[in-house]
């Protein structure tokens, strides 16, 4: 026994001894030496093409930045060595130039606060990830955006699209109905649900609940993905209660159809595949709501639904039974089998509503709807998310799918929980949007970016515009609600983007013509799609709203001109020609304006001019066109004051025929 | 010696527990498939684009100032295009393409067609642009000849 083992001692004295060499030979030949030798040669490669026969010095060795204030230390530098060499364009990686980055130094910033990964660790596996106990794997590109919000805030349009368009879904599409992010409101994003029976059909209401999309593509309201049974049962208790009232409605559905078409609801309407996205698809209509709540909401939306986007047009009582005649006759649904729809009237009569009152409590219709019959407010009731994109990993269940040690990072697993919510585990609550990769990437994203933290006040850097809290009162408060001119248009930082800012509206178009334009919108840009409807502005409407465009929507910037523009010769004849020589030749500014049919169609239409434009704002237009939409595509041009003179002066003359 | 030996042992196991590699627990298998209707673990994609980062930006300003006289593939054909005495050029023709010098466009888009005795009605971009976003069009420019 003891001569065995006497034996083995002197092979077991080996062994330990070249493992010992082995453990030692590991420590000095890091990987990352490899690469630095690597980088070393490309180095004298580059100098010797340049004629110098040696590189520049160069050090092997560790490389580390400390960023104290944002608390790390990177040492990506130790392999990625030609980040801030522009000659390593084209060399691979690790040695690539990064992009041009010119508000982020280095220095300042350091790799890891924007890329993510392990900024200590010095081999290819460790600094990339995914490490065990180690939360944070290099980002996928499609997700570094998230990175932008810790110092730039939110609402970054023009530099972070995806974040920005994240974000935006996440609020328009209601995750927050569900999901508290703490400083954000809640705001409900779907109509109030009282008195269903009143309004909707109830097999219309049954394919609803079993598939919104089917009904309406671009619908915000997840699928829930209800059972047959599920949907009739909660259409069965949201109709509980008054059913449709005096059917008939008798007008000249000729008539109304003229109507309709003249109104110009495509502008957010979609009809026959044409239209804006404001506004739901219209064509099947009738084949979803009665039509006494076709007439109520077009007479006034906003007693149905105090945030609807709708205008309330004033049309008189005749017209809107035209119309909805035209509707009822016309705005079917073709498609429907009448059988079929037989069949899921008598589903739902047989259905139980009080199964369906549990189920709409369960799924938190609440979140996103107001006035569900008996459920009393809840809301919220998904996980908070205020820091979920900081969240551990190994808080996230993947639940049996089997998913590669690789695969297994915070964002794969928000990004295959937004595309198909009941992936980790059946039975879940959260609803399926059936958003597409783009869609989930951006929600991801900005999920990402919800990290609760805070960095330095030398690296915040809010950019791009939240949007304001403008809410004018009086008079012309009460018509900005009425006609919801902020749907489309923006005034001081808040509304939309389909139609043009008005908050410099007094300072650039003349009195009459605000008035007559509201009473009888015409075309001014031909390429827009989206056009001004034709409201019924009442009389002292339109005085109140050119008192408040005269008022409050003016910039002095314009007003301070009135001197300059009276010492101007707009009116001699002489000039009004030399600008028309300018306009035509030398600056071709018909390739984008009109005047009596000539010229091109991406700016407004000067026929008219002389009634609509004020010279202040010409004048003050053509100095810098940027100062009234930034992402004006009119160019900028470096016009002498003579020039800017003859232009203003041949804009607003009248136009011979 | 054998004293020696024992510790040289010792030394020896504790070197081979040390130098097994930590990460085992790296379990490769492919997504299972249960049922038909069970959705699949999917990765993230990079969206699909041959475009360099330079080009994808001038792709961006391209569609936003300058296709609706050029047209969004460069035929010349943009939705203002038929409003214009001279037609715009047409990027998507090699051989034209062949005719002008980086240097030409540059010059074009920063000042304007007067700045090569073409017609005004091709716009001087050079104050709405940056020098990037010009380097940025005309390497998209020159894409639209090349399929
Ligand atoms: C208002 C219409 C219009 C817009 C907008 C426009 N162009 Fe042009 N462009 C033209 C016309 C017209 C020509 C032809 C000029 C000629 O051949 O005389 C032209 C010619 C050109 C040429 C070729 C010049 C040459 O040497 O033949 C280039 C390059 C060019 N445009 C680039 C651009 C870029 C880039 C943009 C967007 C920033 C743009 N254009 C926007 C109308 C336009
Ligand atoms: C020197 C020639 C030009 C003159 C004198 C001129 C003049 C003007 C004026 C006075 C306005 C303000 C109208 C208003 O506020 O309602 C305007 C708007 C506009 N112009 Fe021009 N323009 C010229 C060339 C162009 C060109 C070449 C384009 C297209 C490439 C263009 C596109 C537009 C657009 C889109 C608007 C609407 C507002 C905006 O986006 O800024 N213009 N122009």
């Amino acid at each position: 026994m003891n001569g065995f083992f006497q034996k083995l001692f002197p092979f077991l004295a080996l062994l330990s001894f070249l493992l010992f060499i082995g453990m030692v030979w590991k420590d000095y030949d890091s990987p990352y030496l490899e690469y630095q030798r690597k980088f070393k040669t490309m180095l004298d490669l580059k100098a010797s093409e340049t004629g110098k026969l040696k590189g520049p010095e160069f050090q092997i060795g560790f490389r580390q930045r400390w960023i104290r204030e944002l608390d790390r230390a990177d040492r990506c530098e130790t392999c990625h060595l030609g980040l801030e060499d522009p000659r390593f364009k084209d060399a691979p990686q690790p040695f690539t130039t990064h992009p041009a980055m010119a508000e982020h130094s280095y220095e300042k910033f350091g790799c890891t606060v924007c890329h993510h990964g392990q900024g200590m660790a010095t081999t290819l596996k460790d600094a990339h990830g995914p490490v065990e106990n180690w939360n944070s794997a290099l980002y996928h590109d499609n997700f570094m955006e998230n990175s932008c919000s810790l110092c730039h805030g939110e609402y970054v349009h023009d530099q972070a699209p995806i974040l920005f368009k994240g974000q935006n879904m996440f609020y328009d599409y209601g995750c927050r109905g569900c999901h508290k992010v703490a400083g954000k409101p809640r705001t409900l994003t779907g109509p109030p649900l009282d008195e269903m029976g009143k309004r909707v059909k109830a097999d219309w209401l049954y394919r609803w609940l079993k598939g919104p999309k089917d009904y309406l593509p671009t619908t915000k309201m997840p699928d829930h993905e209800f059972s047959e049974q599920e949907a009739a049962d909660v259409a069965a208790f949201l109709l509980l209660g008054p059913g449709p009232e005096g059917e008939a409605v008798s007008g000249n559905a000729g008539r109304g159809k003229t109507t309709l078409l003249t109104s110009r609801c495509v502008t957010c309407h979609t009809l026959e595949g044409k239209g804006g996205s404001t506004g739901p698809e219209l064509s099947k209509v009738s084949s979803k709501a009665w039509p006494r709540t076709l007439f109520k909401t077009i007479k006034d939306p906003h007693a149905l639904w105090t945030q609807s986007r709708m205008p309330i047009f004033g049309f008189a009582d005749k017209d809107i039974e035209d119309i909805v005649s035209f509707m009822t006759s016309d705005y079917i649904d073709l498609d429907l089998d009448e059988k079929e729809a037989a069949r899921q009237i008598q589903l739902v009569k047989n259905a139980s509503p009080e199964r369906g009152r549990e189920l709409t409590d369960k799924q938190g219709c609440i979140g996103c709807h107001s006035k569900i019959p008996t459920i009393k407010e809840l809301g919220e009731i998904g996980p908070d998310l205020t820091t979920f994109g900081v969240v551990h990993i190994s808080l996230l269940d993947f639940g049996d799918i089997k998913v590669p040690f690789k695969n297994r990072t915070v964002p794969n697993w928000i990004y295959n929980k937004v595309k198909s919510p009941r992936i980790f585990k059946e039975g879940l609550k959260m609803p399926d949007y059936h958003f597409n990769a783009e869609q989930t990437s951006a929600i991801t994203t900005y999920v990402l970016g919800l990290k609760g933290k805070e960095v330095p006040a030398s690296y915040t850097l809010p950019l791009g515009e939240r949007p304001t809290d403008y809410a004018p009162q009086g008079a012309f408060g009460k018509i900005l609600d009425k006609y919801r001119c902020l749907v489309c248009h923006k005034i001081n930082g808040k509304g939309g983007e389909v139609a043009n800012d008005l908050s410099q509206e007094g300072s650039r178009v003349r009195q009459e013509w605000i008035k007559r334009f509201m009473k009888a919108p015409d075309t001014i840009r031909p390429l827009l799609e989206e056009r001004m409807p034709p409201f019924k502005v009442l009389d002292p409407e339109d005085e109140a709203i050119y008192q408040y465009c005269r008022t409050t929507l003016v910039t002095d910037k314009v007003e301070d001109l009135t001197e300059t523009v009276s010492t101007m010769s707009l009116n001699d004849p002489g000039i009004i020609r030399e600008g028309e020589k300018l306009y035509h030749e030398k600056y071709a500014c018909d390739a984008c304006h009109q005047i009596i049919g000539r010229g091109g169609l991406v700016g407004p239409d000067f026929t008219n001019e002389e009634k609509r434009l004020r010279p202040e704002w010409v004048v003050y237009y053509l100095h810098d066109p940027k100062a009234f939409l930034k992402r004006s595509v009119e160019p900028v041009y470096a016009f002498t004051d003579k020039e800017i003179e003859a232009l203003t002066a041949f804009v607003i003359s009248p136009k011979k025929q | 010696m054998a004293r020696l030996g024992i510790m040289f042992t010792l030394f020896a196991t504790l070197s081979l527990v040390f130098s097994i590699p930590a990460g085992s627990s790296d379990s490769s298998s492919a997504p299972s498939d249960t049922g038909a209707n069970q959705p699949r673990f999917e990765l993230p994609q990079k969206p699909t684009s041959n475009m360099t980062p330079l080009e994808q930006r001038g792709a961006n300003l391209y569609s936003y100032y300058c296709t609706v006289c050029h047209g969004t593939k460069g035929e010349g054909d943009g939705i203002n295009s038929f409003q214009l005495t001279t037609p715009p050029a047409k990027f998507a023709d090699a051989a034209f393409m062949a005719t002008l010098s980086d240097a030409d466009i540059q010059k074009v888009i920063r000042q304007g067609g007067s700045a090569l005795d073409k017609s005004p009605q091709m716009q001087p971009w050079g104050r709405v642009l940056t020098d990037q976003d010009v380097a940025a069009l005309v390497a998209y420019i020159k894409t639209l000849s090349k399929n």
